[in-house]
């Protein structure tokens, strides 16, 4: 029986070593509160972040972007079906015709929070565990 | 001597403010030097008066310098200058231009408007036809390559700029409509200028002197790999000093109407990128016009063609060998029927093989090589058709500031 138990146990914590790795790894799309949106749909991101629109629900939308190639920008990028290179081209584009300007910096998770947080109709991206209620959820990349 | 203190601190108290009034300006640009060794050849030999020349360039083809700002209230600014062919006002080289200068509002996705001087929306490969960065080609498909200006004059077959273009985008799922519409002046050969002097005494040099202006638009598709368009013009060509000879000799064969219609189309597949564009310029000619360009035509057909039609088309397949490096080829062709002198009893056409590498987001180094050929009835005895041919090598650098 005490063999047993030290089994489950070990079971246990390595289930929720799995979740929590799982629950890290799940990244969400943020915004600052006071844009009027609840969810976004994964077309209207990719229109936003391809510089293809500019607005969500009739605001106009600050977008945050992150430099570093961390887990969250690789799932967005995922989403999005483009590389960084491909996305940074189309920026470009944007920036040289006058047709836009490409999203801003974070430099970090916390820094992307502090700066969505306040800035308004700001959205970025961030992993589910650096989020927290200074800004609101819009969409759950798995 | 301490009276002026004061002055001065004012006026630096002034120039201070003024500066920090502009550090809102965005300021940034590109540049691309290149080199390009050329060469060109008859068979079975030069016509008369021409030759085989080979010779080597190297300088600054491209330079465009932006000044941008956001304005608020949804509007923003945007000022383009241009200089190409190493520029020198000194010495009469390249040619400086204000490419683009207009005030944008951006209302919503499916209604902007861009106000001043707009390149615009037609086909694919117009609005970014300076843009080398955006570009793998050292030299460009044949009707956009700006640094040949004074060989081809590409507003006589793209449209002319716009003053006013309304455009936008709509999604529908995950498929975005687009559109616009523009409109701006006549042809660069109905404004006034010191070659061009129309109505003197009342319009100024750099204006219109007719009452003409053009119209065009464009409607597309676009998905995440995929972009189709097509694109409609209408404006008028000024033909009151038409050269009919090669002596010089001129004809009143009046405005004409001319109509452009074109298409382009960019589709991504895996590693791979295809991109293609299709014009044609279809200009209207009375029966008289007619015949007497076909007189002239029978007369000297090295020197004048049998019509003012024009067509230009590309199509570059590249390949994205990893994120930085890639190759491409590509196949061109342009013709303004008019001119055989220039472009030949087929066209003027080439076949491109290039690649580039990606330093890092700001460098881009470019390779090409391309054959071009043409073929033309020099309407000399024995032998009358000459075959043409030019090699072209090209090393370039695209850096963006």
């Amino acid at each position: 029986m005490k063999f047993r138990l030290k089994y489950f146990i070990v079971l246990t914590i390595l289930i929720c070593c799995l979740f929590a790795e799982i629950n890290n790894a799940q990244v969400v799309i943020i915004a600052n509160k006071n844009l009027p949106v609840k969810l976004i749909d994964n077309n209207s991101l990719i229109n936003l972040y391809t510089l293809q629109s500019n607005e969500l629900d009739a605001q106009k939308v600050k977008l945050f972007y992150s430099n570093t190639e961390n887990e969250a920008v690789k799932k967005l990028l995922e989403m999005i079906g483009k590389s960084g290179t491909e996305l940074k081209k189309i920026w470009l584009k944007a920036k040289l015709t006058g047709n836009g300007n490409p999203p801003e910096n974070a430099l970090s998770d916390e820094d992307m929070v502090q700066k969505v947080a306040s800035t308004p109709n700001a959205i970025g991206f961030v992993s589910l565990k650096s989020a927290n209620s200074s800004v609101k959820i819009i969409l759950k990349l798995d | 001597m301490f009276k002026k203190i004061p002055f001065t601190l004012f006026l630096l108290i002034l120039l201070s403010k003024s500066l920090i009034a502009q550090s809102s300006v965005d300021i940034y640009g590109y540049v691309q030097s290149s080199y390009s060794f050329f060469h060109n050849y008859y068979t079975p030999y030069a016509p008369i008066g021409e030759s085989n020349y080979t010779y080597n360039n190297m300088g600054v083809n491209q330079l465009n310098l932006f000044l941008a700002k956001d304005l608020g209230n949804d509007l923003a600014s945007f000022i383009n200058f241009e200089f190409v062919n190493n520029y020198s006002s000194d010495k009469g080289f390249g040619s400086f231009n204000i490419s683009e200068a207009y005030i944008k509002w951006d209302y919503r996705d499916f209604l902007k408007v861009k106000f001043g001087m707009v390149i615009p929306q037609f086909n694919a490969l117009f609005e970014i036809y300076n843009r080398t960065p955006l570009l793998p080609y050292v030299v460009r498909p044949k009707l956009y390559d700006a640094t040949s200006g004074n060989l081809v004059d590409i507003f006589d077959i793209l449209p002319q700029k716009a003053l006013i273009q309304v455009y936008g985008s709509i999604p529908v799922k995950s498929v975005n409509i687009e559109y616009a519409l523009f409109a701006g002046n006549p042809p660069n050969s109905f404004l006034s200028s010191p070659n061009n002097n129309l109505l003197p005494g009342y319009v100024a040099f750099g204006e219109s002197a007719v009452s003409y202006i053009s119209f065009g638009g464009r409607i597309g598709l676009k998905t995440s790999n995929l972009r189709v368009g097509v694109s409609a013009s209408i404006d008028k060509d000024n033909r009151q000093n038409f050269v009919k000879d090669e002596l010089g000799g001129t004809a009143n064969l009046g405005d004409l109407y001319r109509y452009r219609l074109g298409s382009d189309l960019y589709f991504k597949f895996g590693d791979f990128e295809l991109s293609a564009e299709y014009l044609i310029t279809r200009t209207q000619v009375s029966s008289a016009i007619q015949d007497s360009l076909d007189l002239w035509n029978a007369q000297d057909p090295y020197f004048i063609g049998k019509s003012f039609d024009k067509s230009f088309y590309y199509a570059t397949l590249l390949y994205n060998i990893s994120s930085k490096l890639f190759v491409y080829t590509m196949y061109d062709y342009l013709n303004d029927d008019v001119d055989p002198y220039y472009f030949g009893l087929d066209g003027y056409y080439g076949y491109h093989f290039g690649g580039g590498y990606y330093v890092n987001e700001s460098i881009l180094l470019k390779i090409q090589y391309f054959k071009n050929f043409g073929r033309f009835d020099t309407g000399e005895p024995v032998i009358p058709i000459r075959n043409y041919y030019e090699n072209n090598v090209a090393v370039g650098v695209s850096i963006i500031f």
